[in-house]
């Protein structure tokens, strides 16, 4: 048996830092990569007031009775049999989700975190509720069709930035497009054509010292200023990761109650933060990632995450 | 018909974007914020741009058959794209 179950792509980096801690405490773990199903992984679930499953990999077996927490991070997509028309593929799919994904969410046991949680988590319009309510400073956003209502709003707020709501990339032309955030100009205002398409999101602009990376693991906080030395980063850091300096900082009390706050609310023990810190020091929320990347910057400032990671993963395996 | 609202990129398993290797080029009706992203703002099989790790990179590859009934065939080479970490 194993007390903890890492369900993630077998290149995941972090997910192998976690794995490194937990084998050097001598948790015993297992790691199972959906795309491995259904070629190379079988499942054999049966229920009986509660669920056994057995789980057959190349290493081996994997029984998840004794599973006290599931770090659950990058899943690899099932890799179905070749063969099968495209309809059967697309229903085969969904068989799989729901069976391997459902007995995998049944499982009595700490997320970190539950795939359901951060599928709500996802909602950047409810993210901003939750910091509202959390006690978080939140810049003022229109979400929106309407350009009409988008002039109003600017004319409201000053200088505003279009984000993208979902997916930050559009497969197209036989290439790939990311989708920064961007900030509007005066022409942007007079021709919003393309807005009436779909939701969008604008939101104010907030003048910055610098942003911050809050990474949150159960009650431990990882807060790192981040610098940007270009305007494209200034802007939106992740479009120009050359020009970012990065320095750990000091969290606000007030700060860390709201987001322990949006945590338990959210129902997330991991997140990514991202803030600005304003030219008066106040920390304004932007959003909140249930699955953000924290590697590079536990690389950079020497912030031991993957460690964080596992005690939150260990301490539920110690209360079995 | 899939529930329009339904929350999906996190679920499990994590949902992949839309198929990689669409040769539709933009449209006229293209949404607002599309408007001055660069086209081909990262080559494809490449990923979106990223922290750099000293370590591997830890994006996600996803290979998928490149032909559209899901059939290999004496031709057929995976495609690979990538989820970024974001």
């Amino acid at each position: 048996m194993v007390a903890v179950l890492i369900v993630s792509a077998r290149n995941d980096w972090s997910a192998d830092q976690v794995a490194g801690h937990l084998a050097a405490r001598g948790v015993s773990y297992g790691w199972l990569d959906p795309a491995d199903f259904p070629r190379r992984l079988g499942l054999v679930a049966g229920f009986d007031r509660s669920w056994a499953v057995e789980l057959t990999t190349a290493e081996g077996r994997i029984d998840l009775a004794g599973v006290a927490s599931v770090f659950y991070r990058r899943p690899g997509d099932f890799d179905m049999p070749a063969g099968m028309s495209g309809p059967e593929l697309r229903f085969a799919r969904a068989q799989a989700r729901v069976g391997l994904g459902g007995v995998l969410a049944a499982l009595p046991a700490r997320w970190v975190n539950h795939p359901s949680s951060l599928a709500d988590a996802e909602y950047k319009p409810r993210q901003l509720a939750l910091a509202a309510a959390a006690g978080l400073g939140t810049p003022r956003t229109l979400v929106t069709n309407d350009p009409a209502a988008v002039r109003a709003f600017a004319g409201q707020v000053g200088a505003v930035v279009v984000k993208p709501l979902a997916q930050p990339i559009v497969h197209e032309a036989g290439t790939y497009t990311p989708v920064w955030t961007r900030l509007l100009s005066r022409p942007d205002l007079d021709h919003l054509a393309g807005v009436e398409v779909t939701a969008h999101l604008f939101q104010e602009w907030i003048d910055k010292q610098y942003e911050v990376r809050l990474t949150a693991v159960g009650d431990r906080l990882f807060p790192v200023a981040i610098r940007a030395g270009s305007d494209a980063a200034k802007v939106d850091w992740r479009s120009d990761y050359d020009a970012l300096t990065y320095e750990v900082v000091d969290c606000p009390e007030e700060i860390a109650s709201a987001v322990r706050r949006y945590l338990a609310a959210s129902g997330l023990r991991y997140a990514a933060f991202d803030f600005v810190v304003d030219p008066d020091g106040e920390w304004i929320f932007l959003e909140c990632n249930g699955a953000g990347q924290w590697g590079w910057l536990a690389e950079e400032c020497r912030l031991p995450i993957a460690e964080a990671i596992a005690d939150e993963l260990i301490g539920a395996a110690g209360d079995r | 018909m899939s529930d329009p609202f339904m929350p999906s990129f996190r679920r499990f398993p994590r949902d992949l974007w839309p198929a990689p290797g669409s040769d539709e080029p933009p449209s006229e009706m293209r949404p607002f914020i599309l408007r001055g992203a660069r086209l081909g703002g990262v080559q494809a099989g490449h990923g979106v741009p990223e922290a750099k790790h000293r370590t591997p990179k830890t994006q996600t590859p996803h290979r998928s058959q490149t032909t559209s009934d899901g059939k290999d065939g004496p031709r057929t080479v995976p495609d690979v794209h990538y989820t970024p970490d974001d």
